[in-house]
């Protein structure tokens, strides 16, 4: 028997307002009732060591779940071109850390569409630890990087999946044009306080990210410890690699966060999210 | 045509008679890796040994995995007709290397590798050549300084391998070893760009938007019958792969059922090694990686830049290979 279990629904019929009043269509996971959809896709939970079983419910033969980085054997990978479509996936988590779950069908456009969530593999004992026997924390955050192409919903002209243009930029499904808009990416915390962030790449661009000049430690990436921490000033990250910061703040104030999204030929800034840390 | 085939063979016998005699080459005088661990390791009474190569710059064609056959510009041995990416040269650190280009194609062009060796551009029907002693031990991209960006994209790339002088199976001379290595060049291209030089239109340079994408030349599924991207192997095995980026773009590596630990960057031993199972290789760089096959199966190596998992935005071709472990 699994030590954790979980059921997901999928609804195709899903839309995001964006902060210029359109709705992008989304195909949002829900939770575990079917009822309330959610973009992303509700976080999964286990702890190293246990087992996991995750349900796709009306998976219709269409989609898959791939748990990236969780490295399933072929039948709990989620790869139609490898094994055939099931819907119930089984797999061990053996190592702390971040990942994220994503259909692995037509995945070009079932990623675009939203069909991903975040998926953290807490230590054995389930602590405030960044790995067992890791570094703790007081809070922890996931934050998922992600880009919308609008014209990647239209039918007239079909759009070519090869030429990708974004014109919006997430984190955590939220347009991240206005701060205010994305606040419940927020983070709030007291001086001195750890954080543990954990940042997930669901786009197609390459990203970085800047925490308002606030100090920060790249601790893991992809599941594993850096055999050494790095501090960058801006963390560059690309698509579907995790990167775990910690950072301590010390100074009260409210600091502006900023993911831009760089263009694939010329790495000029296509588009920016933002949010902030709030420190009390 | 003549006259030039002659002084490029001169100028590859000379460079041959710079050594012993014991470099074993090829009728194109390609070595392969095969020959690398069976001559000799150092040229007697010192000194380097010598290792020459021979290659030509040509027009031709490329083939999509959708069917258009799209002009190309690309590299040649002294034998063989233009591949992309060009072909793979191997040699061993220290030795010193020469590589001679013979012009054959109707525009300018040079041999480079970034940061260790700049050849100036021939004319066409033109002879130049490059000459550097081999740096460390690694994975490099070579490519056509002239005309840049648009003759590396429209093909005119490849990679330089160097291995160890006594530990071919290491990834340098004390570095961790590994069963079998498999060489994978990453690269895309602008199917308006080949187009427009094929028809010897200008090309704007500054807006470039590939849609094929290639892991050796090749988009999936036809490159699933390369052995360096559909790769075997056994439970047990730690292999050695070589990922050069010969493209303008990045192109961000997944690995499916298996983490791998990063060892070399741009011919350069890291540090310590990171484990991951998704890393960028920029436009010019090279990773190695090392991954140990801890359970069989059938597992996807691809692009999660998921639209260079596609060939002209249909999905699954373009950069994705497998790993066969029984």
């Amino acid at each position: 028997m699994a030590d954790r279990t979980y059921v997901l629904w999928l609804r195709k019929n899903g839309s995001v307002r964006m902060h210029d009043g359109i709705d992008i269509g989304v195909w949002p996971f829900t939770d575990s009732k079917g009822q309330v959809s959610l973009f992303p896709g509700p976080l999964l939970l286990s702890n190293e060591g246990q087992t996991v079983q995750v349900t796709f419910k009306n998976n219709m033969n269409e989609h898959t779940f791939h748990f990236h980085g969780i490295d399933a054997d072929t039948p709990n990978d989620g790869v139609p071109e490898t094994y055939p479509v099931v819907d119930t996936y089984t797999f061990l988590t053996d190592h702390a850390g971040t990942y994220w779950y994503h259909c692995h069908a037509n995945t070009v456009l079932h990623q675009q569409m939203g069909m991903y969530g975040p998926f953290v593999v807490l230590p054995a004992d389930g602590s405030n630890r960044a790995w067992t026997d890791g570094p703790g924390f007081a809070k922890q955050y996931a934050w998922i990087l992600s880009e919308f192409d609008s014209a990647w919903r239209l039918n007239n002209p079909k759009p070519n999946f090869a030429y990708f243009n974004p014109d919006y930029f997430l984190i955590n499904g939220k347009d991240g044009f206005d701060p205010v808009s994305a606040a419940d990416t927020a983070i709030t915390c007291s001086a001195g306080d750890t954080v543990l962030l954990r940042l997930i790449h669901a786009g197609y661009l390459v990203a970085q990210v800047s925490l308002g000049g606030l100090p920060f430690s790249v601790v893991a990436s992809d599941g594993r410890p850096l055999p050494v921490p790095e501090s960058p000033q801006v963390l560059e990250m690309a698509s579907g690699e995790r990167y775990d910061l910690l950072l301590t703040p010390t100074v009260p104030g409210t600091y502006p966060v900023r993911v831009d999204y760089l263009d694939w030929y010329t790495r000029a800034v296509r588009g920016s999210a933002r949010t902030t840390v709030t420190v009390l | 045509m003549t006259e030039s085939r002659r002084i490029d063979r001169r100028l590859f016998l000379k460079a041959c008679a710079l050594g012993s005699g014991a470099v074993a080459v090829s009728a194109s005088g390609l070595l392969t890796f095969a020959s690398l661990t069976t001559d000799a390791g150092r040229r007697e009474g010192g000194g380097p040994m010598p290792r020459t190569f021979s290659l030509r710059a040509r027009e031709g064609s490329v083939q999509t995995v959708d069917g258009k056959s799209l002009y190309a510009r690309g590299f040649a041995d002294d034998a063989g007709s233009m591949s992309v990416p060009g072909p793979a040269l191997w040699a061993r650190e220290g030795e010193w290397i020469t590589i001679a280009l013979f012009n054959d194609a109707s525009q300018e062009h040079g041999i480079a590798i970034d940061g260790v060796a700049n050849g100036p551009p021939a004319p066409p029907g033109g002879l130049t050549s490059v000459a550097f002693l081999a740096p460390h031990a690694g994975t490099y991209v070579y490519h056509d300084p002239a005309g840049s960006p648009l003759n590396g994209a429209l093909g005119m790339y490849g990679a330089l391998i160097i291995t160890p002088v006594e530990t071919p199976d290491r990834v340098w001379s004390e570095g961790p070893a590994f069963a079998r290595q498999h060489l994978q060049v990453l690269s895309e291209l602008d199917e308006g760009w080949n187009v427009s030089s094929g028809l010897k239109a200008p090309v704007d340079t500054g807006t470039y938007r590939p849609n094929y994408f290639f892991f050796n030349g090749r988009g999936f599924p036809d490159s699933d019958t390369d052995p360096n991207v559909h790769i075997r192997g056994s439970v047990g095995e730690t292999i050695l792969i070589r990922w050069a980026n010969a493209g303008l773009v990045p192109h961000s590596l997944h690995t499916h059922g298996y983490h791998f630990r990063i060892v070399q960057r741009d011919g350069r031993p890291e540090a310590a090694f990171r484990e991951k199972d998704n890393v960028p290789v920029y436009p010019g760089r090279t990773i190695d990686v090392l991954v140990t096959f801890d359970q069989p199966g059938l597992y996807p190596i691809h692009d999660h830049i998921l639209m260079a998992n596609t060939g002209n935005g249909v999905y699954p071709q373009g950069i994705m290979g497998m790993f066969e472990v029984v």
